[in-house]
């Protein structure tokens, strides 16, 4: 039991502070960064540990501290309690949600890298993820302050409504591998069609995958999609009045919830740490699934920054319009063909 | 008097342009390649790292003041006023005193400048007979605590000032 | 009379007109400089010059009098060649230092270059220099190489002071004008050279480099320094008087003002009761504190009033016809009196040409003012020696600018109101001392000494906490229980204009 509990924590320490914490941070930089390079600019710079700069690598470092040194200002007529909790509420969630990702295939026959083997599977995912609208709800009700408030229902609004959109391009995934086991989908996708293609989600399910990916990008509240805090209109939306560490926590969920839907898409559509002619328990053929992983988790990190960077953001109406008039439609549509297909095959 | 209006169509979408999804996909790659580009190779990169590197700066372009001097190091001006009369932005004050010598006979006492008022826009300098105040110092106006402090005397305007090579004084022909 | 064509415009004119004058008299300019209408005609500047039909060379128009059938050109090409070649030859040696010159903007020879000239300098060899800056009187700084040697400044000192102090020297290139060995040109009336000089050769040393004339806003008052009643301009900017210049009248001063008067508003400046004193404490600088410190000076006056006692109004004779109306209008209403008191300036020394001995502005038409109102008229040094004045209580002046003489040993006097413009003298005689504009600061009438009742406009704001005389008066008035019938300045000016006279300009 005690050693059960030790390994738990042990993966938690690992995924938490390692991976969510350290990669969140880093993704702010490649954020910067990114869109530095793209817009033909140099980006940070100039933060430096006894000169040495590391392309920026220091900011988020940098900003970290600032973050902590910030005075945590709180709006005379917030709700205090819920003001306080809404920051905890959008951050665990997205974290919670990665104990049913796994980083690689299972050593030995134990789960090393998987924190919760649960039979829920995905589902738990899914479930977990969702939580996170009320962290940000909750935040725009209890600032007393009407950008805030707006934010807060543009928040709920959307995110209810690309909720629907992005469950429904999963199902077909689940009926083609026929689980909801991260595991056993990922196995499933080693498989080889013909021969030769493996039977990655991507393959079988191409319009579930761009399903997915536009409905991640509006979960992740990031442009087009980003209306909950369009700066131009709302200030900051929702977290107008956070500052310092809540405000941290805010900014860190966002990239946490990039990672988790990149990582996401990566088991379900590009076969998770699975590499094609791969297999055996050698520690350098997990090592480099485990790899495999990461870079598909970051290709995909790559792809939702160079949308962000490329489309300007949309108007709230064409927003919702478009996820419950093309995005549920062809999820529908999706699902149908896949059991009408699934039906005659087998 | 009736407004001119000038319509500006827009071209109409053709086919591929009204998918959206073509020119989504032709932004990505744009985006994508300015990314490599860039990445790999710096090579579009517009950026001057300021305080480090500077842009030089246009001869003609306008910074904080500065009065001239004589060979002997005493001002130019002769408090004529010519620019603060001139001056749009009326920031220029000048109190003239006497000079000791008949052939200079008036000199500034006191010469002051609201940078806060100051529009930079080079009319003082135009409007000096004398080749005594110019805008080519290449300094900018600093930013100050105070409103006293944007306010800059005559011994500031000297500080900058360098010797002019036209001539001036009643003594020539 | 001579009939003559002036430019194909023909004009009748008295015989010994001068061309100059009927030119003017069709509104043709013709550019002068060392002619002047106050002046002997000198015609040496040969600015003038015009055509002629059948004189050999062109005529100076300012000196050659008409003939009848006279036909004259004053835009010919040779007169335009003439006025070029006239503005060259005095620029020959001119310094042209406009940046220092004081005259700068309202320099006659810019004004003619301008429009006559504009052409470059042709001079090959070194100009001929001569001294600069010199101070050849207590008013007057002398630049001999602007001089452009019209010898207005000589002709006005010997034809209209005959003080003689001006000569014009050397010869050729180098003639100067200059004052006599071991001599001062203190003439009193030696700043009118410097208006009469066309260039910046005779210039203001109080004036001197202190504002560009084109910055000056010119308001037309009269000067308070004698009773003459010379009409000047004030030039004011930022609030303050920076020089004052005759203004041509010629019914009074004509084109001259002595220096005395032109720097008497130096009187003005500094010892300015800028805020009430109630028992010698200052209020507050505001207007409303100043109508408070009024309310209790007319408490204590009603005070005095009510327990039998007399109150006796001083007038200084340097105050406006409105200034006084008020205040005599108070004294018979709301003290009961018939008695004024006028505290004048001390006599100065008359001359030959405006100065009167009398320094007060304003003696005949208040005194006249006083007498239609049914005033006993006396003076104040006077009554103070007679035993009535043991018997006055308190005292009211208005406009005071010299100390009240000593009381009579035993008087009742417990207060003394004061309005005045000065600190001075009267702060520590003044129980309540009530701050009112000073002489520029204020519109009002004035009547000369030939009793031609005059305006003076108003050339500068007065302190916040300044206020009119009759604004005063009639809160105290109102606090009093009584009412002066009037509310303003222009019901003030029409009660006391329609009394003394019927306005501007008549006699009184
Ligand atoms: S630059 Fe223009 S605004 Fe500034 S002092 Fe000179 S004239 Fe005035
Ligand atoms: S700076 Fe030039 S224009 Fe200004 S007062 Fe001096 S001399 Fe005249
Ligand atoms: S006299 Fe007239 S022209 Fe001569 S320097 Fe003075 S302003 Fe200039
Ligand atoms: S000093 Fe002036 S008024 Fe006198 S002669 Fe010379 S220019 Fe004329
Ligand atoms: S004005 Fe006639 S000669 Fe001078």
């Amino acid at each position: 039991m005690l050693e059960l509990i030790l390994i738990a924590l042990a993966k938690c320490v690992f995924l938490f502070l390692a991976f969510l914490l350290g990669g969140a941070a880093i993704l702010s930089w490649v954020e910067r960064k990114m869109s530095a390079v793209i817009q033909d600019r140099i980006g940070p710079n100039r933060a430096n540990v006894l000169g040495l700069t590391v392309f920026g690598l220091f900011h988020p470092i940098a900003d970290g501290i600032k973050m902590l040194f910030k005075e945590d200002f709180v709006p005379a007529r917030a709700d205090k309690v819920l003001f306080f909790f809404a920051p905890m509420l959008s951050f665990v969630p997205p974290l919670l949600a990665f104990m049913a990702i796994p980083f690689g295939p299972p050593i030995a026959g134990r789960e090393w890298l998987l924190v919760s083997d649960s039979q829920m599977g995905l589902l738990f995912l899914l479930a977990v993820a969702s939580i996170g609208i009320y962290g940000h709800t909750l935040a725009g009700w209890s600032s007393d302050n009407k950008f805030s408030l707006m934010g807060a229902l543009r928040t709920s609004s959307q995110l209810f409504s690309y909720e629907v959109g992005l469950t429904l391009s999963l199902l077909g995934v689940f009926m083609v591998y026929g689980t909801i086991l991260p595991q056993s989908i990922i196995a499933a996708q080693s498989e080889l069609m013909w021969g030769w293609l493996p039977r990655w989600g991507i393959v079988t399910q191409p319009l579930a995958f761009i399903l997915f990916m536009l409905s991640s990008i509006a979960e992740t509240k990031r442009a087009p999609f980003d209306l909950p805090e369009a700066d131009s209109e709302l200030v900051a939306g929702y977290s107008t009045e956070y500052s310092s560490m809540r405000f941290a926590m805010f900014f860190l969920s966002e990239f946490v919830g990039i990672l988790l839907v990149s990582a996401f898409g990566a088991v379900l559509f590009f076969g998770g740490w699975h590499v094609p002619g791969l297999s055996g328990d050698a520690w350098w053929i997990v090592a480099l699934q485990v790899g495999a992983f990461l870079a598909k988790t970051g290709a995909l990190v790559y792809l939702q920054m160079l949308v962000r960077w490329t489309v300007p953001r949309m108007r709230f109406d064409q927003v919702i319009g478009f996820g419950w008039k093309y995005l549920i439609p062809f999820g529908l549509l999706n699902l149908l063909v896949t059991a009408v297909v699934l039906a005659v095959w087998r | 008097m009736v407004a001119k209006v000038k319509n500006v169509g827009q071209p109409p979408l053709n086919l591929t342009e009204s998918l959206y999804v073509t020119e989504l996909v032709r932004g990505l790659l744009t985006t994508n390649r300015h990314f490599w580009r860039n990445w790999l190779r710096r090579k579009d990169t517009a950026t001057l790292e300021y305080p480090d590197r500077k842009r030089p700066y246009s001869p003609r372009w306008r910074g904080l003041h500065r009065l001239m001097l004589r060979e002997d190091g005493s001002p130019r001006c002769v408090a004529c006023m010519m620019c603060s009369t001139h001056c749009p932005a009326n920031c220029i004050t000048i109190v003239a005193r006497e000079h000791p010598d008949p052939a200079i006979e008036k000199v500034p006492a006191s010469f002051e400048i609201d940078l806060l008022k100051c529009i930079f826009c080079g009319y003082c300098e135009e409007a000096c007979p004398c080749d005594a105040i110019r805008v080519d110092s290449g300094v900018h106006a600093q930013p100050v605590y105070g409103r006293d402090e944007a306010i800059i005397d005559l011994a500031d305007l000297l500080s900058r000032g360098s010797q002019s090579t036209s001539k001036q004084g009643g003594r020539s022909l | 009379m001579p009939v003559l064509t002036i430019d194909s415009r023909q004009v009748e004119v008295e015989a010994g007109t001068t061309i100059l004058k009927a030119a003017a008299k069709l509104g043709i300019d013709i550019p002068v400089f060392c002619y002047h209408d106050g002046l002997p005609v000198a015609a040496n500047c040969r600015m003038c010059l015009v055509e002629v039909k059948g004189a050999p060379k062109p005529c100076p128009a300012c000196e050659v009098q008409v003939r009848d059938g006279m036909e004259v050109l004053t835009q010919s090409p040779l007169v335009l060649e003439a006025r070029k070649a006239v503005l060259e030859f005095i620029l020959l040696n001119h310094p042209v230092d406009c940046p220092i010159c004081d005259q700068a903007g309202e320099c006659v020879l810019q004004d003619h270059y301008f429009a006559h000239s504009a052409g470059p300098s042709r001079i090959q060899v070194r100009k001929v220099h001569k001294a600069k800056a010199v101070p050849i009187g207590p008013n007057v700084m002398l630049d001999k190489e602007r001089c452009i040697n019209c010898t207005r400044c000589v002709r006005f000192c010997r034809e209209i002071t005959k003080t003689s102090q001006l000569a014009q020297v050397q010869r050729g290139n180098h003639t100067e004008i200059t004052v006599f060995p071991g001599r001062q040109f203190d003439d009193p009336y030696s700043l009118c050279t410097v208006d009469l000089c066309p260039v910046g050769a005779l210039t203001s040393r109080d004036f001197r480099f202190r504002k560009r004339s084109w910055l000056l806003k010119s308001i037309p008052a009269v000067c308070p320094e004698c009773s003459r009643g010379c009409n000047v301009w004030v030039d004011v900017a930022d609030g303050q008087v920076w020089r004052v210049r005759p203004r041509e009248n010629q019914a009074v001063n004509r084109w001259w003002a002595c220096d005395q008067g032109r720097l008497a508003f130096r009187r003005f400046e500094g010892q300015r009761a800028d805020r009430a004193l109630v028992d010698y404490a200052p209020r507050d600088a505001t207007r409303a504190a100043t109508m408070a410190a009024a309310a209790t000076a007319a408490g204590r006056l009603q005070t005095i009033r009510s327990h039998g006692g007399r109150v006796v109004l001083v007038l200084s004779p340097m105050v406006s016809l409105e200034e006084g109306y008020a205040a005599l209008r108070f004294a018979s209403v709301i003290l009961g009196e018939k008695l004024v008191l006028l505290a004048p300036r001390p006599d100065g020394t008359a001359d030959s040409l405006l100065r009167t001995v009398d320094a007060n502005a304003n003696r005949t038409g208040l005194a006249k003012l006083a007498g239609l109102m049914g005033f006993e008229v006396a003076d104040l040094g006077g009554f103070f020696a007679s035993p009535a004045a043991v018997e006055v209580a308190g005292l009211l002046s208005v406009g005071a600018e010299y100390p009240v003489p000593p009381l009579p040993p035993g008087a009742k006097m417990s207060q003394a109101v004061t309005l005045s413009h000065c600190l001075d003298p009267v702060a520590d005689k003044s129980t309540v001392l009530l701050p009112i504009p000073a002489h520029f600061e204020k519109d009002g009438h004035y009547v000369s000494t030939a009793g031609l009742v005059q305006r003076s406009h108003q050339a500068l704001p007065p302190a916040e906490a300044v206020a009119q005389v009759h604004s005063l008066l009639s809160e105290m008035a109102s606090k009093m229980g009584g009412t002066l019938g009037f509310t303003d300045l222009p019901s003030v000016r029409s009660a006391a204009l329609s009394l003394a006279g019927t306005g501007e300009g008549s006699h009184a």
